[in-house]
């Protein structure tokens, strides 16, 4: 199961800040970077790096931490 | 309940457009803090070059160059068109409306039917249904449905969430009137005006006015300067409406008119991201090369995407088979349409330069 630290860390990655910047709170247009090409970077990120496909109907919970950790986690709960 | 349509005996011949040879690459835009922050950009939305206008040139000059090639290529004569519909926003007055000037700029006869209809991405979808309405009792027997836009001329250049996603094209796709043609043109619709504010110009119509004020530039957000005049694009309102929107409206078409999606030639979408555009096609289950792009080289170019697309992409198979095709349409509105409709063996004439 992917780890909310690693998910965090893709996260940051995507959108160039640190690490520490993505709380467990944080959401869209809590920061700067995170705008809506920003949450676009982060989902093709997430994708690429943990080799999964969210669903088109899924996509708008996406724009969060806490969503995203809870869509990668129901995800993987799908697949295993 | 569904709003749906169906139109007969009217069938697309030909297909052209026109855009200005200027381009502009989005990774060397100097409104990104680096190279990194373009790079983003560039990778979030697939676009990597927009073409653009200078001021003075207007949507309706690219679209009677587009306009010009086409009708040489099918030998018609422009005095034996009907009928004229210009999908365009960017119209070159208030009044009276645009297509009235293409009119008298191409020479079309006195006794022809035209109107400008201001829609915007969803626009080339409404505009075959009109078009195709019109034409269908024969009365008016060829038919042209221009799709044109300058939305560089109304997007600030110190927008960072505008200016590296919009260019300019005029296009033009050519209907006749043809009673052995027994495909029909099914669309449905779909309109939600709650949303207009998520892609708006504000001040320039009537509700409010162009004032001194509203040509002030003010800064929004770090990177995101404008005027009241200029288009704001409401990324979030406009991702939520993209990914909810133009899936549910060709479910709703594939129902309505039994449309075996799996069967289908080619998907035309309206491009305003690839990334969103992917996960349709993914949605759908539709192989890549059904589903062909033009928004890496020309950027979101509004109601002139699908036809841009005929345009630029799969000459061979248009013009040499019969290809059952759907399309959808989506934005500025908020307010989006599909489509399901044929094409067999049209024309493309490719895209002229437009030097401005």
């Amino acid at each position: 199961m992917t780890t909310e630290d690693t998910i965090k860390k893709i996260i940051a990655e995507a959108l160039e800040v640190d690490v520490e910047k993505i709380t467990d709170d944080l959401a869209i247009n809590g920061i700067p970077e995170w705008n809506s090409i920003g949450n676009l970077a982060i989902i093709n990120a997430l994708e690429d790096k943990l080799d999964i496909s969210f669903p088109i109907d899924d996509l708008f919970e996406l724009t969060s931490v806490e969503g995203i950790v809870e869509e990668i986690a129901k995800l993987e709960k799908e697949n295993a | 309940m569904t709003c749906q349509l169906t139109t007969n005996h009217v069938k697309v011949v030909g297909v052209g457009a026109c855009a200005p040879r200027f381009a502009e690459e989005n990774m060397r835009l100097p409104i990104f803090a680096d190279p990194s922050e373009a790079e983003k950009v560039v990778q979030s939305t697939g676009i990597e070059r927009r073409h653009m206008v200078s001021p003075g040139t207007t949507a309706s000059d690219l679209s009677v160059k587009a306009i010009g090639r086409l009708l040489e290529d099918l030998s018609w004569d422009i005095r034996t068109v009907d009928c004229l519909f210009y999908v365009c926003t960017s119209r070159d007055y208030i009044a009276p409306q645009t297509s009235c000037i293409l009119q008298d700029r191409l020479g079309m006869r006195n006794d022809s039917f035209v109107m400008d209809l201001p829609l915007g991405c969803s626009g080339w979808v409404y505009g075959m249904s009109v078009v195709t309405s019109m034409m269908q009792t024969g009365f008016l027997k060829r038919g042209l449905l221009v799709a044109a836009e300058t939305n560089t001329l109304n997007r600030s250049m110190k927008d960072r969430t505008v200016r590296p996603l919009f260019g300019d094209a005029g296009t033009v796709t050519a209907l006749k009137f043809d009673p052995s043609w027994n495909h029909p043109n099914n669309f449905v619709f779909g309109v939600d005006g709650s949303g207009a504010e998520a892609i708006m110009a504000k001040f320039g119509g009537m509700r409010h006015p162009t004032t001194v004020d509203a040509l002030q530039e003010r800064e929004v957000e770090p990177g995101v300067v404008r005027k009241g005049t200029d288009m704001a694009v409401h990324g979030m309102d406009v991702f939520g409406f993209a990914i909810k929107r133009p899936p549910q409206s060709l479910k709703e078409l594939a129902a309505t008119f039994k449309i075996d999606m799996d069967s289908i030639d080619f998907l035309y979408l309206h491009q305003a991201n690839f990334f969103i555009d992917e996960k349709i096609r993914k949605a759908f289950k539709i192989p890549p090369e059904k589903v062909p792009y033009c928004i890496r080289d020309y950027g979101n170019v509004t109601c002139a995407s699908i036809p841009l697309t005929m345009a630029t992409q799969d000459k061979a198979a248009l013009s040499g088979r019969l290809n059952h095709c759907v399309a959808c349409g989506f934005g500025v509105g908020l307010a989006w349409a599909s489509m399901e409709f044929h094409l067999d063996r049209i024309h493309s004439s490719g895209v002229v330069d437009y030097e401005s």
